[in-house]
């Protein structure tokens, strides 16, 4: 029963996006050719304005972030190379160590 | 001289031999073309937009169809090989390693060659472009030459994964790394065949560079076949 | 056959590189920040710079080591060529790692998006995938994965002078090559050489210790295969 109710609210999720979707009034037609999209600056609608001094987006990532982050994932990774060569190291010493003593097991039983 | 007829003579019989198998089963032509319509129809649903002119991207749309279609074949070619352990027959035979690598070769790159055929044309249509023949002639020298390295490539590395296991995934994986520049080259010099105003100077940039791509692949291929090949 | 060796102990070179690599790793890292200079228009997001450019030098140090390990495999079928090979693949995908994370990071602020398909990001990018190509190769590829791997990697390395001018004519964004012009400021610019040679021995002393690692698997390999005449079960 909690199975059925789930999937038809699901269901009326899904109808009410394509709903409100189908509503919308924006024209696909004036959508732009594969070489304007490719640009990065989109196009400015009519009578806009643009605000004078720097671009806004390029303001709002914090560079102390970016550099704590780059700095961070280096030493992350060379810790985390260290930690295998030095797992390997040891799981590669102990099956040394097993297999020689079952070998020298088999030795002195035979 | 006598050691090139030889290597020659060896690769137009194995060359001989794939395509009269291929001419009695037409398997690879048919796989390999199909698959290669579907990759464009595909492309076409996923990107264009059919009141738009669409060069660019009939473009990527071609190249990424033959990079497909090609490792299908690829694949398959070479798994004739195994079939019967007819590369082991290859391999005792008196044949110099290099036939084996260009008749292998020839053999790919004329079944691509065949595929394109189909494939061409679907572009064209589907991305509502046009061809005069100064651009046809021109598309036919970036096709042959992207082909022709692309098959380099693959051929090479094809024979290597025969014994390999998971080879069929594996194809896929090492091959395409590896003809970024095919690609790359060969989608920019069709863009600037396809485009209103076609660039010439576009287009002999990129051909020079394919052409040089496919002149050091082959020297590499050539050395490295039979150390690949032999246990 | 049997080894008889003792367990082989690490060698107190090795240790000394450890050290030594410790050292001049965390030297480099105070010398970014508090030597160097902060640059002028790019500001401090450009301190990533004097890890990413020595880490993009080894990754193609690694890649050359690896071509000459590859060739020689594929000469000489010595195992002690496939274990170069080996080793330096994963470093030279290790060293490609970080220049693909910091790369994009420092992008980000100075071109406004983190990937602009610029020509050094995207020839190491299809140079890192393909060596990822090899290690999977020698992963999965069963008893001839050593021959498709070296062989894949010889191609790697020829390509990526193919992929870097291809990219450079097809689009270009990266910063002008100011380290080989000379236009570092002498704080930067011995800041950077001095990283360089951190990471030179850095790269010294994972290649000695990963090439350890391959030759004691060899060893163990062997162990077993005699492990396996004794009809001993493992």
């Amino acid at each position: 029963m909690m199975m059925r109710l789930l999937f038809i609210f699901l269901i009326c999720l899904q109808a009410k996006a394509t709903w409100a979707q189908t509503s919308t009034t924006a024209t696909t037609s004036q959508s732009p050719t594969i070489e304007e999209s490719m640009t990065s600056k989109p196009k400015a609608p009519p009578g806009f304005e643009p605000i004078a001094g720097k671009d806004k987006r390029a303001e709002r990532v914090n560079a102390n972030v970016l550099v704590a982050v780059s700095y961070g994932s280096i030493f992350t990774l060379l810790i985390g190379y260290l930690f295998f060569l030095v797992r390997e190291h040891r799981r590669i010493s102990e099956e040394r160590e097993f297999l020689r003593n079952k070998i020298e097991t088999q030795k002195s039983s035979s | 001289m006598n050691e090139v007829a030889t290597i020659l003579k060896g690769a137009f019989a194995i060359a001989q031999k794939d395509w009269q198998t291929e001419f009695r089963s037409k398997e690879i032509l048919l796989t390999m073309g199909f698959f290669g319509l579907l990759i464009v129809l595909i492309s076409a649903f996923a990107f264009y937009r059919g009141d738009l002119p669409a060069y660019a991207l009939a473009a990527g749309s071609l190249w990424v169809a033959i990079a497909y279609s090609g490792t299908l074949g690829l694949g398959r070619a070479f798994e004739r090989e195994r079939e019967g352990d007819c590369i082991r027959a290859l391999l005792l035979s008196p044949m110099p390693r290099q036939a084996i690598f260009l008749g292998k070769l020839l053999g790919i790159v004329s079944f691509m060659f065949v595929v394109e055929l189909v494939v061409v044309p679907a572009v064209v249509i589907f991305f509502n472009q046009s061809l005069e023949f100064t651009q046809l002639w021109r598309l036919g020298v970036i096709m042959g030459l992207g082909t022709f390295g692309y098959g380099v490539v693959g051929t090479a590395l094809a024979a290597s994964l025969l014994r390999a296991r998971t080879r069929d995934v594996l194809l896929a994986i090492v091959i395409y790394p590896v003809i970024v520049p095919v690609i790359m080259g060969g989608v920019k010099a069709t863009t600037a065949i396809l485009q209103p105003e076609m660039s010439v100077s576009d287009f002999e940039l990129w051909a020079r560079i394919l052409f040089t791509f496919d002149v050091v692949f082959i020297v590499v291929s050539f050395w490295i076949f039979e150390p690949l090949l032999i246990d | 056959m049997q080894s008889t060796k003792p367990e082989s102990r690490t060698p107190i070179g090795l240790w000394l590189c450890v050290a030594l690599s410790i050292g001049m790793l965390g030297r480099g890292f105070w010398m970014a920040f508090y030597y160097a200079p902060t640059e002028k228009v790019m500001g401090f997001v450009q301190k990533i710079f004097y890890f990413h450019v020595p880490a993009a030098w080894i990754m193609f140090l690694a890649t050359f080591v690896c071509a000459v390990g590859s060739i020689g495999y594929l000469i000489t079928r010595k195992d002690k060529w496939d274990v170069i090979g080996d080793a330096a693949v994963e470093l030279a995908v290790l060293f490609g790692a970080m220049v693909l994370i910091t790369g994009p990071l420092w992008g980000r602020k100075a071109w406004g998006a983190y990937w602009v398909w610029d020509v050094r990001l995207t020839s190491s990018l299809v140079l890192v995938l393909t060596l990822v190509a090899c290690k999977i190769v020698r992963g999965y590829a069963g008893p001839s994965s050593k021959q498709i791997a070296s062989g894949l990697a010889v191609f790697a390395v020829v390509n990526s002078v193919f992929v870097y001018y291809s990219v450079d004519i097809w689009k270009g964004t990266h910063p002008p090559k100011i380290v080989a012009k000379g236009d570092l400021a002498p704080q930067m610019s011995e800041t950077l050489w001095f990283c360089v040679a951190a990471f030179i021995v850095l790269f010294v002393t994972l290649m000695w210790s990963r090439i350890r690692l391959g030759h004691r698997r060899g060893e163990l390999d062997s162990l077993y295969h005699h492990a396996a005449e004794l009809g001993v079960e493992s």
